[in-house]
């Protein structure tokens, strides 16, 4: 009965979607696009919305890479928030997975090969992340990438020692500096220019690494904060092991 | 012509929603939540495509398709990630207090 | 002048600050919490003053809308922002009460959903709306399920379920709307809606209102209301019930008036408003449990909001709003006394707080609180009610005011019930008195009820913008 009402409802969401989506044309090109209005001035604009980012968005922010561009100046603040949900993620896995009485589990040793071979890996990882949010303005990547894939390393060291346990209080505090960074960044900008995350840093040359104002700064945050963040939610719900 | 990826994508929403509604396991709705999410993603992206066109970075030749939805996305697969690592600890935090993750055994239910 | 981003800005700032004054001292990162709310509840008062002069547009990262993020402040919108931020302020005084591990990231959680509420209400692009919409329920997961016992877990457990579903329809629904006109700013998005294909429009709408739907309460999404209220520590059931409840609404609001401008009778949204009502009212009036029963009644006053933004004529929307402000307060209120009964009587059962609420100090704030949910004058939700029957009678939609007073009338039944229990004679010996932590809040809410409602002027005035509201401006 059940099964049917649920077969029912996935059929009509599918057919009501399909619907509204075969209006939708699919790769057309951008010059169709409806042009944008600017609804403080009331003008309405000769272009439409993607076309001025890829038009202006390297005058606008010095980033070579558009979805950065878009991801961390034009809309930086949504880019908070994402943080903010993340920060919250750790947060509320670790006060979920809290224990008052810690019972330790016991755990089996995994075997050399893996030993030895994450002990090695390790610094490895480590740079490859710090390099992908590093260069998150140049190539495809940045913060949450690299976060990612330093929080990789450290789960390679959860497998390879069971008894790894990483200082709750160390990444909670990197957690922490990051977080500030980019919130004290956005607050340099409210002060220097009166908006709220404004890159009021030079813009150097494009393509060159020590460009495009505030973005690394803050890619560089979110790329530790994104990593210790991870960590601290595997951490949390492996629980505590001998 | 057909847009076989939006009618992809909403297949996947659709399944997603059978799977929430109709099964009785946590583990299993948590997983059809991802797929709501994954499909709702794809569709994004897909509005954002333009034919034959390559990654908005400069230093590749135009044309480039729509940044916007790949950046939203971005922030919708990191949001979608939290609720994921949320649902889970949840569903950690039922099986420590009731020994398992059948909805039906959890509530009582008779079959 | 004050910038709307402070209200953002600054409690995302105490809150990354608070793991690291946590490890010196966890009593700290309490009081600095206290702190936090009332200084974002003075700067919203500021802004409020300020938004009524004309509305208030903060431009982020110094990029014109559509191309970068803006935040919009009306007055109304100002006003529950102010609100939002009061009722958090006095609740986080009651959160001194929480004594469970692990104490910092409580504090944490609670200021971050004081925070989301308010950038819900505040911002004025779409996708942004849904990023505090995340920051909002994802708090409200882990908060929910904050007792680490099954009833919270498994009202946690529904939240999310039922919370995610909704998160999907908005995104779906923004993913139409950008198809359409690759745009996400609202004030862009409502100067060009007459150019979207009409049934692309119309599923946007249903999923944007569908997904929205789910925080404010609104029937059929609803389910997950009961069990998380119950659920959750008793700060955070009077939390849920005034702030994401709230921001929730005014999005709908958003959606309906700023973005889709619809400004005649939506028969949906009142359909779906007066299932709200009766749904919550009747299984309310069947509940032995006094979390449960305040927590149905949040669902039947929430559908009373919800059918008075529906009817869409500006008095109807006025008492819409009136009656948010009203419930916030008064919820919050009733929440906070429930949670100090509960601990008195030793059970969440209605029946065995039996003269529990003797002590004035517990006593009056909470008959002005209920009276103030029943909507009898002169308290604050009387005027809600009344502006909202009076818009549908200035109409003529007769029968949904008759169906309108008839679950009013079931909502003052079973309130009466439950004062007539909480103050009858006869268990003397057992009544404790609250400490300061408890009702400190209690008066603070029961003043502000008791104000609004005897010299109602202030808050009228500001509702007189909102005809600008519905008419699509901030």
């Amino acid at each position: 009965m059940k099964k049917a009402l649920a077969i029912v409802l996935a059929i009509l969401i599918f057919i009501v979607f399909a619907l509204a989506f075969v209006k939708i044309p699919f790769g057309e090109k951008m010059s169709t696009y409806p042009h944008y209005y600017n609804p403080i001035t009331n003008q309405t604009s000769n272009m439409s919305l993607p076309q001025h980012y890829l038009t202006y968005g390297k005058n606008d922010t010095g980033a070579t890479n558009m979805v950065t561009a878009i991801v961390v100046d034009y809309r930086g603040f949504d880019t908070l928030g994402e943080v903010t949900v993340l920060f919250l993620a750790s947060t509320g896995v670790g006060s979920l997975m809290y224990v008052e009485n810690k019972v330790k589990k016991k755990v089996r040793r995994s075997n050399a090969v893996v030993e030895t071979g994450s002990k090695l890996l390790f610094g490895f990882i480590i740079l490859f992340g710090a390099y992908i949010f590093i260069h998150g303005h140049l190539t495809p990547g940045g913060g949450f990438p690299g976060g990612a894939v330093i929080a990789s390393a450290f789960l390679l060291l959860y497998l390879a020692y069971p008894k790894f346990h990483a200082k709750h209080e160390k990444l909670s505090v990197s957690e922490s500096i990051a977080g500030l960074t980019f919130v004290i960044v956005g607050l340099i900008g409210l002060i220097i220019a009166g908006y709220f995350l404004y890159n009021f840093l030079p813009f150097g040359l494009p393509t060159y690494l020590f460009s495009a104002g505030v973005i690394p700064l803050i890619y560089v945050a979110i790329g530790v904060k994104v990593g210790s963040e991870l960590t601290a939610i595997v951490d949390s719900m492996m629980g505590v092991r001998e | 012509m057909i847009q076989y990826y939006y009618l992809g994508s909403i297949a996947l929403i659709a399944i997603g929603m059978y799977i929430v509604i109709a099964k009785r396991n946590l583990i299993k709705i948590i997983l059809g939540l991802d797929i709501m999410d994954t499909g709702v993603n794809l569709l994004f992206i897909s509005i954002g495509y333009v034919k034959n066109a390559t990654a908005p970075i400069e230093n590749v030749p135009g044309p480039y398709v729509d940044p916007i939805p790949q950046a939203l996305v971005l922030t919708a697969i990191v949001i979608g990630v939290s609720v994921m690592a949320l649902a889970l600890s949840i569903a950690i935090g039922i099986y420590k207090k009731t020994g398992t993750l059948e909805l039906d055994e959890i509530l009582g239910v008779k079959k | 002048m004050i910038r709307p981003v402070l209200l953002i800005a600054l409690p995302l700032f105490f809150a990354f600050l608070s793991p690291i004054i946590g490890i010196w001292s966890k009593k700290g990162v309490r009081y600095l919490i206290i702190f936090a709310t009332a200084l974002n509840a003075t700067l919203a008062g500021i802004l409020l003053l300020e938004a009524l002069q004309k509305p208030v547009f903060d431009i982020i990262g110094g990029f014109q809308p559509p191309l970068g993020i803006v935040l919009m402040v009306g007055p109304l919108g100002a006003i529950i922002a102010f609100i939002i931020n009061l009722v958090a302020f006095a609740i986080s005084i009651y959160n001194l009460k929480v004594e469970k591990e692990p104490i910092v990231r409580y504090s944490m959680l609670y200021l971050l959903l004081v925070m989301g509420s308010t950038g819900m209400v505040l911002t004025g692009d779409l996708f942004n709306l849904f990023v505090f919409l995340e920051v909002t329920s994802i708090a409200s997961y882990g908060l929910a399920a904050y007792n680490k016992d099954k009833k919270g877990y498994l009202g946690a457990m529904k939240y999310v379920i039922i919370g995610s579903i909704g998160s999907t329809f908005v995104l779906l629904g923004i993913a139409l709307i950008y198809s359409q006109l690759r745009t996400l700013n609202m004030l862009d998005i409502a100067a060009r809606i007459g150019t979207m294909d009409p049934y692309v429009k119309i599923m946007a709408f249903t999923s944007l209102f569908l997904g929205f739907g789910v925080e404010a309460e609104m029937f059929p999404l609803n389910t997950w209301v009961p069990d998380a209220y119950d659920g959750a520590p008793h700060p955070i059931s009077a939390a849920f019930a005034s702030l994401p409840a709230k921001a929730g609404v005014f999005a709908l609001a958003r959606v309906i008036f700023t973005m889709f401008s619809f400004t005649n009778f939506l028969w949906f949204v009142v359909v779906m408003g007066l299932l709200t009502v009766f749904f919550g009212e009747i299984v309310a009036y069947t509940q032995k449990d006094l979390k449960r029963m305040l927590a149905y009644s949040s669902i039947g006053q929430m559908g009373m909001i919800i059918m008075g933004l529906g009817i869409g004529t500006t008095l109807a929307v006025e008492g819409a709003f009136y009656q948010m402000i009203a419930h916030a307060l008064g919820k919050a209120l009733l929440f906070i006394a429930a949670g100090f009964l509960i601990y008195a009587a030793r059970s969440g059962k209605i029946e065995d707080m039996k003269g529990m609420a003797r002590n004035p100090l517990i006593g009056i704030p909470l008959l002005i609180g209920a009276l103030s949910i029943m909507g009898m004058p002169p308290f604050a939700g009387f005027y809600g009610k009344f502006f909202i029957l009076m818009g549908g009678f200035s109409q003529g939609y007769y029968a949904i005011i008759a169906l309108f007073l008839a679950a009013s009338i079931v909502e003052v039944a079973y309130y009466a019930r439950f004062i007539k229990i909480v103050f009858e004679r006869g268990n003397e010996s057992k009544v404790i008195r609250p400490d300061a932590a408890t009702y400190v809040p209690l008066i603070i809410l029961a003043i502000i009820i008791v104000v609004i409602g005897v010299y109602p002027k202030p808050i009228l005035t500001v509702l007189q913008h909102v005809g600008t509201f519905i008419a699509g401006g901030a």
